[in-house]
Parts: structure tokens; sequence; C-alpha cells
């Protein structure tokens, strides 16, 4: 095979893996992260930011490192925030300006009037710039926000969610199949769940971007996801007798360039963001790389899988494939080409 | 077996698509780029001084896309309108005004409660009234109660089609109102919108004291004048209110006025207060030293409902006077001919020999702010309020000025709270730009040179889409007049990345057909041919989510529903439409060896 620049095959295209063999193991290890995710998030539950509980966050750029993470935090602590905490934000890349960004969040005490909090808040913010004097830090950015903001938009989310999933349930199922539905959804509840759990496994804050991370992360995985279904269906058109098991292999190995490429350019793509982006940038970026790679994974190894659980299911039910043969001759053009031939890689080729 | 496909004539069709589709692309975006027409620099006849700014101004449309504060620094404000509680005032002043109309036709009634969910309930004294207090109540409201009789209490529902036309039109008052008020800054390119159903958010690019900004948009918002009332002494208000506070367990820092009216209702449920009154606090500021922090409170007893309110003003000024001979602060009040008439009546009640206390308490939010002795009644309709004396002059200067502009300004219909207050250095602003062009040419390198090298000349098609999709993201942007934040920027990276996904599965597909035996024309056709059903459908199945979450979600979600289905749809003419009319001409007329 010619490694030619601008010819590059990553995956090769003749090259028939068997994906499903591992597909039991796969199952129970998306089974298991699923649920280990769950318990992540039962246990030490989302962290959700200012942006729903309430309360303040104050950036404060320290320029030239002259005042170090511990004497923020102890000006905190003088204050008499039991809730508080002081973080950095966006420190892989220098800033311009050579100084050091740290967030100090403060959340409202339960009972704590609001307006109470905005004004402690307002408080420390004056005490800091008095303590360590303009040449040292620069108070960037100050929110405040009060708790019932978030919670009232949050039920009318998740509903939107659940509806979105219907809507892609029964336009798969119509379009291709009532065995592909049900993967294609459960494929995304996996990845959604899966992305939370990290998150919150890494303390990242849920905030109102995470929320449009994660329908990204949805839009990305159904997306690809149909990709693979796409083959499938073809396939199995035109194969009316192949198993099923074979079908699904074969389609997967002939997306395999593309999901390698899409995949890779994506990962790229935010890696860059996370790394160069900085702040509010990040928390997106990080969520969605997770989605990314956990969206590449499922679509083969969760989505597949099921269709092929379902279609086994349904021939137990007594729900036959319909002979395709008619509606293939139909489908397939007149100056229609057989099939790439599928087979293992011969000795030669091999060197 | 060679098949030769002439180019067909609709390939010049599609090319002009795809050239009114760029012209689209650039007009649009350009105006972004060209910076704030206020700042440009315009010779005495307001025409610019360079040329492509002349040029802009002519022809290019004048929609841009906005940067958000995250990338230019400012503050922003999201104000909460307790449309709730006006609901409910409006209909306990209907059903006061009604059972004082029923009182001259001899109908007694007696106390009357609206309860949260604004059912309301009135114990009258035969069943066989409650027609006509019914059909007094529904002459005084625009919200048309639904009664029913048990026993000696009609049971009222409001009509739900008219509370939320009457919260709409709330809404529209509260909007115009800010809009007036935040005139007043003098604020370049402020952006006011409404968010949810019941939130205002207010962006002032560039503004930076917060504190004054919170006071003229979101603290000064109602006023109201009440009568005072003796029922319960003046020396055993603090008494009862600390009574209150031990029983609900509430910490002496209630300065709030809402913690105020907790407290009243807790005691006019225990009897302690007559159900027609309320305690209201006067707030008394400290000297020069502690200017601005309130030293001591003065619970004034006065009536539970105003009777009249801020929005019957007509015009307000603020003057210094001299009272014994200490300069001070007051503004002056001219009230429209209603609002003159309630004015002339309460001073009326006032002033009656019957009623000891003859104080009309001037409230703002909440707080008494000053409470005038009345003599006679006025009936000319000018009234003044006095700034609190104990504050040092300047301050009260401000005080005063600022109380007279929000009314000038227009009083809001109901209260409003901050709710969200964000402020963004112009420093951190620019580094937050810095880095979001940074990391969008950097991956864009990446993603072009990947492409590049794996796909060679259709690759360097599928750049070329690639960059031409952004433009046409930005131009839709700006012709919606989105604003673009940091996420934003993430987002658009990201699209980038993915939008080469669409070039990937056609050329894999015609790599495909070379290899099953077809000639690179043959290919190219069937390649894109084929691979058109993959790209609809994985397409519409993310539409299909976006369209629901357009239609059900809240509105950050709606917002990403929208730029979401736009992204769908500008992705599916460039590496759909774009590149075919590309690598038809590259396969047709040059001699080019490889596509795909």
């Amino acid at each position: 095979m010619a490694f030619k620049i601008g010819n590059i095959q990553v995956f090769p295209h003749n090259y028939y893996f068997d994906f499903m063999k591992w597909r039991k193991v796969t199952v129970g290890i998306s089974v298991v992260l699923v649920l280990l995710s769950l318990l992540i998030v039962g246990i030490k539950s989302l962290n959700y930011s200012i942006d729903f509980l309430g309360g303040a966050e104050i950036q404060v750029n320290v320029l030239n490192k002259s005042v170090t993470r511990e004497q923020l935090q102890e000006a905190v602590k003088k204050e008499g925030f039991s809730h508080a905490e002081v973080t950095t934000y966006g420190n892989f890349v220098a800033r311009k300006d050579n100084s050091e960004a740290f967030v100090i969040r403060i959340q409202s005490e339960k009972g704590e009037d609001k307006n109470a909090t905005s004004s402690r808040a307002g408080v420390l913010v004056n005490n800091l710039k008095t303590q360590f004097g303009a040449d040292k830090i620069r108070i960037e950015s100050s929110t405040n926000i009060s708790g019932k903001i978030g919670r009232e938009d949050e039920l009318k989310g998740y509903m939107a969610l659940l509806l979105s999933c219907i809507g892609i349930l029964i336009y798969i199922a119509f379009r291709f199949d009532a065995r592909f539905a049900p993967g294609a959804v459960l494929c995304l509840v996996h990845n959604v769940i899966i992305a939370l759990g990290f998150m919150t496994l890494l303390d990242r804050p849920f905030t109102t971007t995470s929320i449009a991370a994660f329908l990204t992360i949805v839009g990305y995985s159904i997306n690809d996801t149909v990709i693979v279904y796409d083959r499938i269906r073809e396939t199995r058109l035109l194969q009316p007798k192949m198993p099923m098991v074979e079908v699904v292999n074969r389609s997967i190995s002939q997306t395999m360039n593309r999901t390698i490429l899409t995949s890779t350019t994506g990962i790229l793509a935010l890696l860059v963001l996370s790394i160069m982006g900085g702040g509010a940038i990040e928390d997106f970026a990080i969520t969605m790389l997770v989605g990314v790679i956990v969206g590449t994974y499922s679509s083969i190894y969760v989505a597949a899988p099921l269709t092929l659980m379902m279609d086994g299911y349904f021939t137990k039910m007594g729900w036959k494939q319909k002979d395709n043969k008619e509606k293939a001759k139909l489908e397939r053009p007149k100056d229609y080409a057989p099939p790439i031939n599928v087979r293992k890689k011969t000795p030669q080729e091999k060197r | 077996m060679q098949n030769k496909i002439p180019m067909p004539p609709i390939w010049w069709i599609k090319s002009i698509v795809i050239l009114c589709a760029l012209i689209f692309g650039v007009l649009y975006t350009l105006p972004t780029f060209f910076g704030n027409p206020s700042e440009w620099q315009r010779d005495s006849n307001g025409v610019p001084l360079k040329w492509h700014e002349r040029m802009a101004e002519n022809i290019l449309p004048s929609s841009r896309v906005n940067l958000g504060l995250d990338l230019k620094g400012g503050l922003s404000l999201t104000l909460n309108v307790e449309v709730e509680k006006a609901v409910q005032d409006s209909i306990i002043r209907a059903i006061t005004r009604a059972k004082e109309t029923v009182a001259a036709e001899n109908i007694k009634t007696g106390a009357f409660k609206v309860n949260d969910d604004l059912s309301a309930t009135i114990e009258i004294d035969t069943p066989s009234h409650a027609q006509i207090l019914q059909k007094r109540i529904n002459e005084q409201t625009l919200l048309l109660l639904y009664e029913k009789v048990i026993g000696n209490t009609l049971y009222f529902k409001a009509n739900r089609n008219y509370i939320v036309d009457f919260e709409k039109q709330l809404m529209q008052q509260a909007m115009n109102t800010i809009r007036n008020r935040i005139d007043q800054f003098g604020v370049a390119e402020p952006s006011i919108f409404q968010s949810g159903d019941t939130r205002i958010v207010v962006e002032l690019p560039g503004m930076s004291d917060i504190q004054r900004a919170k006071q003229l948009l979101g603290n000064t918002a109602q006023l109201d004048f009440r009568l005072a009332l003796n029922s319960v002494s003046k020396d055993q208000l603090p008494s009862l209110l600390d009574e209150a506070r031990k029983a609900l367990n509430i910490s002496h820092d209630d300065t709030q006025a809402s913690t105020i009216e907790h407290l009243s209702q807790w005691l006019r449920d225990k009897n302690k207060l007559p159900m027609n009154a309320t305690i209201i606090l006067q707030r008394i500021y400290g000297q020069e030293s502690s200017a601005g922090k309130v030293v001591s409170t003065i619970p004034h007893l006065v009536e539970a409902h105003a009777k009249l309110t801020g929005d019957l003003i007509e015009d307000a000024q603020a003057l210094q006077t001299a009272e014994n001979y200490i300069p001070q602060y007051s503004v002056s009040l001219k009230f429209k001919p209603q609002g003159a008439k309630l004015f002339g009546e309460l001073t009326t009640l006032a002033a009656d020999s019957k009623n000891p206390p003859h104080e009309v308490a001037i409230i703002l939010d909440g707080n008494v702010q000053s409470s005038p002795y009345v003599k006679a009644p006025i009936i000319g309709g000018n009234a003044s309020i006095t700034m609190g004396s104990s504050l040092n002059l300047p301050e009260q200067m401000k005080q005063a000025q600022d109380l007279s502009l929000v009314l000038r300004a227009g009083a809001l219909p109901a209260s409003v709270k901050v709710v969200e207050e964000r402020q963004i250095g112009p420093s951190e602003g620019a580094q937050n730009i810095h880095a979001g062009i940074i990391s969008t040419i950097v991956a864009a390198i990446l993603v072009v040179v990947v492409m590049l090298l794996i796909y060679g000349a259709s690759g360097f098609v599928a750049n070329i889409a690639m960059l031409f999709n952004v433009l046409l993201i930005l131009a839709f942007m700006a012709l919606f007049g989105a604003t673009l934040t940091l996420p934003g920027i993430a987002g658009i990276v990201l699209t980038m990345a993915i939008a080469v996904d669409g070039n990937v599965v056609i050329n894999e597909r015609i790599r495909e057909e070379i290899r099953s035996g077809f000639n690179q024309k043959q290919a190219f056709y069937k390649g894109y041919h084929t691979s058109f059903r993959t790209l609809i459908d994985a397409h519409i199945t993310s539409a299909v989510a976006g369209i629901v979450l357009m239609i059900y979600g809240n509105p950050a979600v709606k917002g990403f529903a929208v730029t979401l289905l736009c992204g769908i749809v500008c992705t599916l003419f460039t590496s759909y439409y774009v590149t075919e009319v590309i690598g038809q001409w590259l396969v047709e007329r040059t001699k080019i060896k490889r596509f795909g």
C-alpha cells in the first residue's frame, strides 16, 4: 500500500476486524463504567457551581506571583467564610501579563439571605484590595448569583433532554428499523452518564456551560452512531444472507477510517482548547473531550452490540427480517459493483 | 465501462447559489470586524474619514456579532421581576376598593385574605349580597375573579388567562422602565433582554461601578405612600418585633424588607397586629465616619396596602433646601391628575383629627424614607421627600439625584431584585479574546494539516468548505444579532473539527468506489450520491434533538438549539454542496489524478 502524502489510509481498507468478538467484554465494561459513574455521582454528588447553588465567585489575578494561594486562602478564612474554596484557574498556559489567576468560590450558607452573601463578598473584595494592594493583585471579575436562578430551569432542561431522546428513538425506528433505535438512545444515555461521572470524579464544576457541553455530546454521539448504523443498514440490504454479526463487523471495519479521522480532528481541537483556551473554555473542552472519546467508543461497542442483541431478540420473537432481495434489487443502481471483497490479510500483504 | 457524464447545466446554477452564499457570508461578517461605528473618526458632516468605513456605512448591513461581556469586560445584571407579588397586590387593591363601594351601599363585609395561589376569601354578612360584591370586584380589576359561595364565605379564583396577560404587560412595562433608566447611564451599546418568564438581563459593557448600577436598576424600584396607624403604640413595636424574631428564629440582622414583612405576617396571624396594618422600618444612616451604614432602625406601623404608588408620579426634581438653616436635599414630586386626587384623599385622612399620628409614610422599596406630619390636606398634587438628614451632604445629593432620576424614568410596576451580577474587568476580557483567537487559529491549522495529509486535493477542498462554514455561521450569528461568548468560541472551534466529518465520509466512499473498479469520475459521482443519505440521516437525527430542545428547553438551551440547527444547515451546505461543485469542476475540467 502506498503511503503517499495526500493518500493515507489510516485503517487498512480490506481488513476485516472481528469487533464483535469482544462485545460481551465491552458491554460488561460499559455497564461497569455506567454503574461506577452513577455511584460516583451518587456519593460525591454533582459539583454544582454557584450558577445553581447561589453564591459569589471572585477571580483574582496575582501579578508576578507575589501572593500565594495559601495567603489568599488565609485572607478568605479571616472573613469567616466556611464554604469557600480557592482554586487556580486556566493555568495550563502562562497568561499574557505573567499573572496567575485564582478563583474564590463562596457558596451561600444555608438559610442565609442571598443579599447578605453578596454584600459579604463585596466586603471581601475590598479587604483583599487593601490587604495586598493594587500592585500585587487585581480583581478581574466578580459574580454574585442567587440560587433561585438555575433551579427554576433545571426541570425544564431535563424534560427537554428526555423528549429529544424520544424524538431520536422515533426517527431512527422509522428511518432505519426498530432494532436500531434502542441502541442509539442507550448509547446516548451511556455517554452522558459516563461524562457526568468523569466530571464529578475530577471535581469539575457543573456550570451552565457544562449543560451546553452535554448537549453537544448528545449531538456528537448521535451523529457518530448514525453513520455506523447507516453502513450496517446498507450492508444488510446488499447482503441479505450474511449473518448479522458479520454484517456489523464488516460495517464497522469499513467505517473505521472515518471514525478514526473524525475523532482525531475532534480530539485535537479539544486538546488545543483545553490547553490554550483557559477559564470557561477549559471546562467546556474537558467535558467534551471525555464525551468525544466515550462517544466514539460507544458507537462501536455499545450501539452495535445492542443492535445485535435486539436483532437476536426479534428473530427469537419470530419477527423475521423481511426478505430484502426485492428491495435490494430496487435500491441497487444499474451499474452496481459488488462490494469489496472481504478477506483477511494475505501473508504477502502483511509484509 | 466508460461512462462519460458531461458537465451538467445545473452546475452553473449551483455555482451561482454558492456565490450568493459567499457574498451573504462576507457581507454579514465584515461589519463585525469594522469595529464600533460610534468610535470612527468623522468629519464635520458626520461622514467617516477612512474610505473603508465610508463604504462600510453605505453598503454593509448594520447587524453585527456582539461580543459577550466575558470578551470585552463590563457589567451584567439579571433582575427578577416579582410578578406574583404585583398580581397579588392588584387583587388586594381591587377587593379593597370594591369593599369600599359596597360599604357605601350598606353591605357589610368582613376580613379578606389573598393566598399565594392567587385565590381569595371574603367574609360577607348574607350570601345574597355575594352577587353585588362579585360584580364590584369584577368592575375594579382586570383579573376576573370566579366566585363560589360557601356559607358566609366567598371564594374567589383569578382567571388564569388574565393573569398571564397581566404578567406579560408587567414584564413589558418593567423592560421599558429599565431601558429608560439605562439611557441615563450613557453606556455605549447596552443590551437588555428578557430571559425566562420573569427575568430581565441587562448588560453594560465597559461599566464598572456595580453599586451605582444596582442602585439605579434594581434597588430603587417601588415608591408608595401609606397612612401611618396608631392601633399599636410606637413604643411597643420594637418589642413586638423581637417577640416575632424569637418565635421565628430569625437573627437580628433583618434590614431586608421581606424579612420584616414576614415578621408582620406572624404578628397579624397571632392577632398582635390589626389585619390591615404592617410594620415597616425606617433606616437611620450613620454620620460621616460610617456613612452609608445603617446604625439604627425605627419601626413604623402603617397600612398593609398602599393606595398611592409611584407610577402616578408625573415629574420629580432633586432640590437643595434648608431646614432650620441646615442645608438639606429633597426630591419634589408632581403627581398625575389621578395621583393628585389620591394624594389629596390620603392627606385628608392623615390630617383628620380622629387619626392622631397625622403622618404619611413615604415608602421606598419597603423602607420608610420619611414620614412627614400632615397638618392640612394637600390637594395641589405636589409633595416632597426629604433625604435622611443624618447623611453627609454629598451623599444626600447623590441619593436625591438618583431617586429623582428613577422616579422620572418611571417607577417599576413590580419590585425587582438583582438575582445575578457579573463583573468582568476589561483586561480579563482582552485576555479571554486573545486566548480564544489563538486557540481557534491553532485548532484550524491542525485540522487543515490533517485533512491535507490524508486526502490531498479533496482535503484541500474540504478545508475550503470548513472555512466557508465558519464564515456562514458567523454571518448567521450577525444576522440574528447573536452574542459571541467564550463558550461560543469553543463551540465554533469544535464545529470546525467536526464539520470535516461529512467530507471524510464522502471521501472514504469515493475511495471505496475506486477500489471496487470504477474510474475517478464515476467514483466521484457515486461517492457523492451514496453518502448523501448517510449525511442526511446523521444530520437529521441531530436536528431532531435540536428541534425538541428549541421547543421545550429553557432560554439558554433554546439559544444552543438555534445555534445547533443553524450549524447543521451550514455544515450540510458546505461539506456536501460546496465540495461537490468544486470537486466536480476539478474532476471534469482539470487533469487531477486523484480526488478522494
